[in-house]
């Protein structure tokens, strides 16, 4: 049975997240014009009936304001997040915590197959794969091709990397690219730093 | 008498091919060793086609020939910044267009509001197209204003030039006032600038008002010139003696006054680079100059770029250029390397975060800036100023919840951009952003 001081702990928990959930909504409702905000919080609506995470398409908004892109083009952006974050469910399964599935997201949108994705999900099922996912996105922003990066990542997934291999593998891929060589390359040759085994092929 | 003249001109070509290529070497030395000692640099080539109009002719280059290499180095500190760069096309047959920069941007004093520097910097610019091979540079004192969104400049120095096909060599006093103001990530600048007269009788060939016809020994003295400065065998538009110009009349009247308006940096995901100027020179002749150069970013280092550019004659230059390029340019982020330095005010150098309970500490260092600001997730994306800590460091303390964490950052007013060190990400607006994992 509950106690009092537990039930007006919890109603407080509940007013304060209310309360930024609101201030949320009215922040987004005046930085978008009245159509584009209908649009956006439908969205936001059907996310939140799926329980997928909601901020990160409200931050998707706000940061199209921010960059004073058209109404169109912000709520196109967060249509395609929104996809995005649907199929990075699908692919890393329904028990992905909302940090995994907001850094598959970032993959997906980065160009990466959904398939891709899985694959990486099979591979690593003993640890959270929020910051290898996060490292994917990095090499590939920083020029890896997409392929190369996600079977860089599945090889260090299925090695049983830690979350300090992945980012010890981007700090050396940024330095090496910086030293001149390909992102490709680089990649492929650190990625064996954590597997032990030949560069990929 | 003669051979005494040949003699003179022979010691004047050699002077002048050391001082052609000595930015050339100083930019190629500054950027192996800012190399190796780590600072930032950058690759940015260029594929594409592009034409090149002077003195009445016109060259169409494509594929191989126009792609270009533009290396560079930037050297950053809390006392100023030092840039090399040059750009040249990766070709065995001809060399249409090498250029090569040094410059350097030293704080002297500086307050609250106002800031003292010295500006230095050294172009060598070499067309075979154009038997132009001309070195230019100057030297600044300058006095400004340390506003974050807009201010002024002050600046009062000189000017040098030689150049190949006159082989004049010319030192002016020159002065300029510039204000400028950053208003949706782009940098608006209008600047007035006046040099003074060189002296006609202490340079040789050097006449105001009116040109002079080049003989075959200087079309010689040109050619050779060419030969000896031409890095990869070049493929001269002429032999010496040749009097391809022996009827032309060279121009070489010097601006003294030159208005000019730019624009500059990113909109969305488009980079606008852009001017549009008058001189007026000697004889009362008023040139227009102008140039737009439009990028327009696919992915991260990928971009399709092209623009048209009107240069007036360089001082001591056969004629003015006009050109066109179309391509695109791969590049490590979506923005370019910065080709000026000349600005009180420049990007961050690098981003660290220290994790706390519920939150983190994130310090941006960031050389010479007087104001830098974030804009993230954890800020509903509405710009929150860094606070500033010792010498070039900025630091903002917030909470941050478990998750996936995207933010820019903004140096002064300039582009929003991500930070060095921390990893990056595509944003849904064709940009990049930082990420932080809090776990």
């Amino acid at each position: 049975m509950r106690t009092p001081r537990a039930i007006v702990t919890s109603f407080l928990i509940l007013m304060f997240a209310s309360l930024a959930g609101s201030a949320q909504e009215a922040r987004l409702k005046s930085a978008l014009d009245a159509e584009t905000y209908a649009k956006v919080s439908k969205m936001t609506d059907s996310a939140r009936a799926e329980s997928l995470p909601v901020d990160p398409l409200i931050g998707v908004a706000l940061e199209g304001a921010q960059r004073r892109a058209p109404g169109s083009r912000i709520a196109g952006a967060v249509r395609d997040y929104l996809a995005a974050l649907r199929g990075a469910r699908a692919a890393l399964g329904s028990d992905a915590a909302p940090a995994e599935i907001v850094s598959g997201a970032g993959v997906l949108l980065s160009g990466v197959s959904s398939d891709a994705l899985h694959r990486i999900r099979l591979a690593g099922t003993r640890r959270p794969l929020t910051v290898p996912l996060v490292v994917l996105a990095d090499l590939i922003a920083r020029g890896v091709p997409k392929d190369t990066a996600a079977r860089a990542i599945e090889a260090a997934a299925r090695a049983n990397a830690r979350d300090d291999d992945y980012s010890a593998l981007r700090r050396y891929v940024e330095q090496d690219i910086l030293a001149g060589a390909s992102p490709a390359a680089a990649a492929m040759l650190r990625v064996r730093g954590i597997t032990g085994g030949p560069p990929l092929e | 008498m003669m051979d005494s003249d040949r003699d003179s001109s022979l010691r004047s070509d050699d002077s002048m091919s050391i001082y052609s290529s000595i930015t050339f070497r100083l930019a190629a030395v500054t950027l192996t060793l800012a190399t190796s000692l780590g600072a930032q640099q950058s690759w940015s080539p260029f594929i594409g086609v592009g034409s090149i109009s002077s003195a009445g002719r016109t060259n169409v280059a494509a594929g191989a020939s126009a792609f270009v290499v533009e290396p560079g180095a930037l050297v950053e500190s809390s006392r100023g910044s030092v840039l090399a760069r040059w750009s040249s096309p990766v070709t065995a047959t001809t060399v249409d267009l090498t250029d090569a920069d040094l410059a350097g941007r030293l704080r002297l004093l500086s307050s609250r509001r106002l800031e003292t520097s010295f500006f230095a910097s050294a172009t060598y610019d070499h067309s075979a197209f154009n038997t132009m091979a001309t070195a230019s540079s100057s030297a600044r004192l300058q006095i400004g204003t340390l506003s974050p969104a807009r201010g002024f400049q002050w600046a009062a120095g000189v000017d040098g030039w030689r150049s190949n096909v006159t082989g004049n060599g010319v030192v002016v006093p020159a002065t300029s006032i510039s204000g400028w103001i950053r208003r949706f990530g782009l940098s608006f600048t209008a600047e007035l600038s006046a040099r003074g007269l060189p002296g006609s009788t202490s340079v040789k060939g050097d006449t105001i008002g009116h040109g002079w016809i080049l003989d075959s020994a200087s079309l010689a003295r040109t050619a050779d010139q060419l030969r000896r400065d031409t890095l990869h065998g070049p493929v001269f538009p002429f032999e010496p003696g040749d009097p391809i110009y022996g009827t032309k009349r060279v121009h070489d009247d010097h601006t003294f006054g030159d208005a000019v308006l730019r624009v500059s940096g990113m909109l969305m995901s488009l980079g606008i680079d852009g001017q549009a100027g008058t001189g007026v020179a000697t004889g009362g002749r008023v040139r227009s100059y102008g140039s737009v150069i439009l990028t327009r970013w696919i992915s991260p280092g990928f971009a399709l770029t092209g623009g048209v550019v009107v240069q007036p004659p360089q001082p001591g230059a056969v004629g003015g250029r006009t050109g066109a390029l179309l391509g695109i340019r791969l590049a490590p982020g979506p923005h370019l390397f910065p080709h000026f330095v000349n600005a009180p005010k420049v990007g961050a150098a690098s981003c660290s975060v220290l994790m706390s309970e519920g939150g983190a500490t994130i310090e941006v260092r960031a050389p010479a800036a007087s104001h830098v600001e974030l804009s993230g997730d954890f800020t509903r994306w509405t710009p929150a100023s860094l606070e500033r800590g010792k010498g070039d460091r900025w630091t903002l303390t917030t909470r941050l919840s478990p998750g996936v964490h995207r933010f820019v950052v903004r140096v002064d007013g300039g582009s929003w951009l991500p930070v060095p060190g921390l990893p990056q990400s595509v944003d849904a607006y064709e940009g990049t952003v930082s990420v932080i994992v809090v776990p």
